[in-house]
């Protein structure tokens, strides 16, 4: 009921920035499952926006520790900046894992999984946006919601077809289906997150609302 | 004007008082000081100390209440010495089920339900005061849990606005002083009501007995004695229990932040300290309910876990009728054994 006495926008545009950050961290792995080329160059843009990410939940978690009057409970705040920033780590450890390996050739399913993982954390700063706005914007939320845990399932059956087809081609390298097992767990890990943040906002907004 | 004269049926009245007092004491009494452990700002046995302390100090500082008790509810010309007993025991015999199933009913509710039951068991229809018990207690009864609720809406605002400058660092060393100080001020409050209630009982016994005789249309003294033995009664048995209850009240309706807790106190003593002042028996149970179900709702109305509230007003809908029911009993039974 009060509410509005609570509420302080500096939080929720904290968390959509962060989230603009793990969408183009996202938008950057994909472009880097199709593209091994580049793969030092947009590793590297990989790690400035991790940096910035980091600088960002930081600073949140600090002002989260520092303020009497949250708009929401402390562990409610930090669990969902926490599992936003997550998102970014280990998208850039997939890259990162990409470039060290020294794979000579994307594999065939990572763009698939790349596209799905682009969805997955899409709607996400627009459901964050739905928090400020309580009730109004609550059928909003479940809806995007939905649209996350979608992308998410989907990503689950990619996932275990390409680890089954790696594991079942008998001619591969040994390192190699050890080193895209690896990848693609990440990648996996980057795309499980993504899907707790959009559970944990749903949650938010209900409780919330 | 009947002769003065000890009977041992005064004698019970006076001891089961004491008695109803200790028990509302261990009862009632830790639902001041439910808040402060609800957050861990005190330890249960600081803060049982402490409520005595100040129940003991509460107790002497006022007797208006005691005074509506004692000659605002039954006509103390008409009423039998058997009819205060039986509304006594019939009490005290709620307070033990309701304490011991862990359920925060009120004492002020049962002693009130406990003293027209009797007087209806004995026929005493005529003697009952209802003017004095719909405006003195029912509605004050009924009306403070919202007053309380309000309050307690009404404060966490204010803190919200007063002390939004603060950091949390600042917040969590302030709020649970202050909490420490709106325990003490509660537990303070809780004396001044609900230690009256048997300063009532007993000085109506005593009326009754003509041990004194108040003036025509005018509320009976509290003897000095009476006052000091409710509230030695009272301090003694907070000291004894409240820990069962307190599990109910500090935590269950919702999980409190010291702030909340020093907001649903200050709303709870502020209640029943006006309410005492305009010699109204409100129960200490129902007001920082209320408070506290305020609180949680101005934090989040779904931090609040309305199934307990649920439970909680069965209980108290159950009270008057239940302890009535009790001290009506009681009163055949004494009947029955032969006693006047």
């Amino acid at each position: 009921m009060l509410r509005f006495l609570t509420k302080n926008p500096w939080f929720y545009e904290q968390l959509g920035r962060l989230c603009e950050l793990a969408y183009q961290a996202s938008q950057i792995a994909c472009q880097a499952s199709r593209n091994f080329r580049e793969l030092s160059d947009l590793s590297a843009r990989l790690e400035d926006l991790e940096a910035g990410a980091d600088e960002l939940t930081g600073q949140f978690i600090r002002k989260v520790d520092e303020t009497f009057v949250t708009p929401m409970d402390k562990e409610d705040l930090e669990t969902l900046c926490l599992s936003i920033d997550g998102i970014i780590e280990a998208l850039r450890g997939t890259v990162l894992r990409m470039q060290l390996y020294k794979l000579s050739q994307p594999h065939p399913q990572m763009g698939e999984l790349a596209d799905l993982l682009v969805q997955t954390v899409g709607p996400l700063k627009e459901m964050v946006g739905c928090l400020g706005d309580g009730r109004s914007k609550r059928s909003r939320a479940i809806e995007l919601g939905k649209i996350v845990h979608a992308h998410e399932k989907q990503a689950d059956l990619v996932f275990r077809k390409a680890i089954a087809d790696l594991l079942n081609q008998e001619t591969a390298q040994p390192l190699t289906v050890v080193k895209w097992k690896e990848i693609y767990e990440c990648m996996e890990e980057a795309i499980d997150r993504a899907n707790f943040s959009g559970l944990h906002i749903d949650r938010l907004v209900l409780k919330y609302a | 004007m009947p002769e003065p004269q000890i009977t041992p049926i005064l004698v019970l009245v006076i001891g089961f008082a004491l008695i109803f007092d200790v028990t509302n004491g261990f009862h009632d009494a830790g639902n001041a000081v439910a808040a402060a452990i609800g957050t861990r700002v005190l330890t249960p046995g600081v803060a049982i100390l402490m409520a005595a302390v100040m129940d003991f100090t509460g107790a002497l500082l006022s007797t208006n209440v005691a005074r509506t008790i004692s000659s605002g509810l039954i006509q103390t010309s008409s009423v039998a010495q058997t009819v205060v007993l039986s509304a006594v025991l019939g009490a005290i015999c709620w307070n033990l089920i309701t304490w011991y199933f862990g359920i925060p009913s009120s004492s002020t509710h049962a002693l009130i339900g406990g003293l027209v039951g009797a007087a209806m068991a004995a026929g005493d229809w005529a003697g009952i005061l209802w003017n004095g018990l719909v405006f003195k207690v029912l509605i004050p009864m009924l009306t403070s849990p919202f007053i309380g609720a309000v309050l307690g809406l009404a404060v966490l605002a204010a803190f919200l606005i007063c002390f939004r400058w603060m950091t949390r660092r600042q917040a969590n060393a302030f709020f649970p002083r202050l909490q420490v100080l709106t325990a003490a001020v509660m537990a303070l409050a809780h004396g001044m009501s609900d230690a009256q209630k048997s300063m009532g009982l007993i000085t109506m016994a005593l009326i009754v007995a003509g041990f004194i005789a108040p003036q025509a249309g005018q509320a009976a003294e509290i003897p000095l004695w009476v006052i000091v033995a409710c509230a030695a009664a009272i301090g003694l048995g907070t000291a004894m229990g409240g820990r069962r209850i307190i599990k109910t009240m500090g935590n269950r309706i919702f999980r409190m932040e010291p702030v909340h807790g020093t907001a649903a106190q200050i709303a709870g003593a502020a209640t029943i300290m006006t309410m005492a002042h305009l010699a109204m028996p409100v129960s200490t149970t129902h007001v920082i309910t209320g408070g506290i179900f305020g609180v949680g709702m101005g934090k989040r109305a779904r931090a609040v876990r309305w199934h307990v509230a649920g439970q909680m007003f069965l209980a108290w809908m159950l009270t008057v009728p239940g302890a009535g029911a009790v001290a009506a009993i009681v009163y055949a039974a004494i009947r029955l054994a032969g006693l006047k």
